[in-house]
């Protein structure tokens, strides 16, 4: 073998050896780069073959130095952490929604007769922002209020037609029924119709009223 | 999983059986690697220059270059007087911790 035959050795040796450590420190890569060249210069083809069967392969070099190496300091710097989003509470936790819920609740049978209200009474029971209770005082109470006055204000208006129907006999006149102390008066049952009605916005603005200070969960 | 005891052993002395060769005479680096592997304390030269670096860092051995008869110029490593001192605390430790270990853990069956 000639010298040229042993540089080759040591030249492709070392570049398996330098692609086998290019992950280590260049201090530490060097340093035995260095070593292993102080060893391998000079010699001749077979010492040079020998010497490199003892060196081992150069990936076992580089992982058993790697070994050695204390973990380095992360270099790769994490990606900064998205802040959670902030959960969004739902509509019906809003204020906004209970505002317009109560809202419509007042008026809407105004603007829209029965169904508006309806609406309303439904907007109110998803809001989230008032208690159960709250809820059937501010949608039973008118409603129970007003529908019973309008019943009783038909049975009086029945009871009225029956009486004068029968006038002729020696019934009790119309007048005398609608004078009869013991039975609300037309007027009165009008004015507790009227105060059903009139429940209707004031359950909802009592609503609003029992929204203040409260917020979305 | 079970952990290899010698190499357990050998990493905690490793670096003083290196102290203690250079403590005889200033060697480079195939010198060492040869002793310490023929000594089954390292597994190859890739284990002995991180180790030799750590040494250097430490201020307990330094370097100087000398030609060879063959040729190449070589690295020699040699024990500085702080190397000197930790070996010297090493022996005095070394000795009443091994005889310590060995009245616990026994020398085994004759």
């Amino acid at each position: 073998m000639t010298q040229s035959t042993a540089d080759a050795q040591r030249e492709e040796y070392l570049a398996r050896l330098d692609e086998a450590m290019r992950g280590l420190p260049h201090g530490v890569a060097s340093d035995i780069r260095g070593g292993i060249v102080e060893e391998l210069e000079g010699l001749d083809a077979a010492a040079t073959a020998a010497r490199i069967a003892q060196l081992g392969d150069p990936v076992a070099i580089a992982r058993e130095a790697q070994d050695e190496v204390p973990p380095a300091y992360p270099t790769v710097v994490a990606a900064p952490v998205a802040a959670p989003p902030v959960p969004r509470a739902p509509t019906t936790s809003t204020r906004g929604f209970a505002i317009v819920a109560a809202l419509t609740l007042s008026f809407g049978g105004i603007v829209l007769p029965i169904v508006g209200w309806f609406v309303g009474a439904v907007l109110v029971s998803m809001s989230a922002l008032w208690r159960t209770w709250e809820k059937v005082v501010a949608i039973v109470v008118p409603f129970v209020f007003g529908a019973v006055s309008l019943l009783l204000l038909q049975f009086m208006s029945f009871s009225e037609f029956a009486s004068s129907g029968s006038s002729s006999g020696t019934g009790t006149g119309p007048e005398e029924m609608v004078n009869n102390p013991l039975l609300p008066s037309i007027n009165m049952w009008h004015v507790l119709l009227l105060l059903g009605f009139l429940l209707i916005p004031v359950s909802g603005l009592w609503l609003l009223w029992r929204l203040r200070g409260r917020t979305a969960h | 999983m079970t952990a290899d005891i010698g190499a357990q052993m050998r990493k905690g002395v490793v670096e003083y059986c290196v102290l203690g060769l250079l403590a005889r005479e200033p060697m480079y680096g195939w010198q060492l690697a040869d002793a310490l592997t023929g000594a089954g304390l390292i597994a190859s030269i890739g284990t002995l220059y991180p180790l030799l670096g750590r040494l250097r860092d430490n201020g307990w051995v330094s370097t100087f270059d000398l030609p060879s008869e063959s040729g190449p110029v070589r690295k020699y490593y040699r024990l500085t007087e702080a190397g000197i001192e930790q070996l010297e605390r090493f022996r005095s430790q070394w000795t009443p911790f091994a005889r310590v270990v060995t009245g616990i853990v026994g020398e085994g069956r004759p």
